[in-house]
């Protein structure tokens, strides 16, 4: 096999990063397939893009800062897409999720449980996974950003070409149809799958 | 008095410390009279409390699949044949 300059070995890269880059996905598309799809890409990407390696960074970090672009990128290309229906549906969206009163819809329940123990137990990621992959991917990729890469809300709105207004209704209806989500599945019934 | 969808995205902006003063009066002027955003503000609160661990290794069982990552060997392989071949 080929080595390029600065060390680069791709042949090893698939057993010594791979899960590593794959979690990385994971943890910011919440699918499985579409983390699987996002290695692959990058890994094609570092490939065809080898000479742009400087070698200042490990190998790990190169293809990481690779596959955050291809995730973001990702995420701009569906909020284009989505854009080109209508910016309102952001507001409709949340207004659904109240009454003609302006009382919120989702019934509201006592939590049991510590946030900091349910973080460190992989099951509640697995819940928090499913719960997230089925947000709508214009308040999805708001919430990601936003918790996972923690990007300010200027850094998001500047990525996504979204206005101040949109990037907090979006996060807000994100964080609403999570609590509802993980209320039910974890917070209230833990271990009832969603 | 504003209604529970008026101030529903106060709740975020006070989740995130990102509320200015005028909001942050008509927020808990709200909050004084309902239990129900008092109750979704706590327990945003706490979700991002569990959030704030989601950077961390959290996924340690997630692993890719045999089947997967022979796939990308192979698709890497032939980039590097073809690279090779030009």
């Amino acid at each position: 096999m080929t080595k390029t300059n600065h060390e680069l070995t791709p042949e090893s890269w698939v057993e010594q990063h791979g899960d590593y880059l794959y979690r990385f996905a994971l943890g910011r598309t919440h699918n499985p397939a579409d983390a699987e799809e996002a290695v692959q890409n990058t890994l094609l990407s570092a490939w065809q893009n080898r000479d742009s390696f400087a070698g200042t960074a490990t190998e790990r970090t190169w293809l990481i800062s690779i596959l955050k672009n291809k995730i973001h990128d990702r995420f701009r290309t569906q909020i284009k897409e989505q854009e080109k229906f209508d910016n309102s549906v952001d507001v409709e969206e949340l207004d659904a999720l109240f009454d003609e009163n302006g009382h919120g819809k989702i019934p509201s329940a006592a939590w049991t449980g510590d946030p900091n123990d349910a973080a460190e137990n992989s099951e509640f990621w697995v819940i928090f996974d499913e719960c997230a992959s089925k947000l709508p991917e214009r308040t999805a990729n708001v919430f990601t950003m936003k918790e996972v890469d923690q990007m300010t809300s200027k850094e998001i709105c500047k990525v996504l070409g979204i206005s101040p207004s949109n990037y907090w209704v979006r996060l807000h209806r994100a964080r609403l149809k999570l609590r509802e989500c993980l209320q039910f599945n974890w917070f209230q019934d833990k271990g009832v799958n969603p | 008095m504003k209604t529970c969808r008026e101030v529903a995205v106060l709740l975020s902006q006070d989740v995130d410390g990102d509320l200015n003063a005028v909001d942050r009066t008509i927020l808990q002027a709200h909050l004084a009279i309902c239990d129900s955003c008092r109750q979704i503000l706590h327990q945003l609160q706490q979700m991002e409390k569990a959030f704030g661990h989601m950077a961390s290794d959290n996924r340690a069982e997630a692993l890719l699949t045999e089947e997967a990552k022979s796939e990308m060997k192979k698709s890497l392989e032939r980039a590097m044949d073809d690279s090779e071949s030009e």
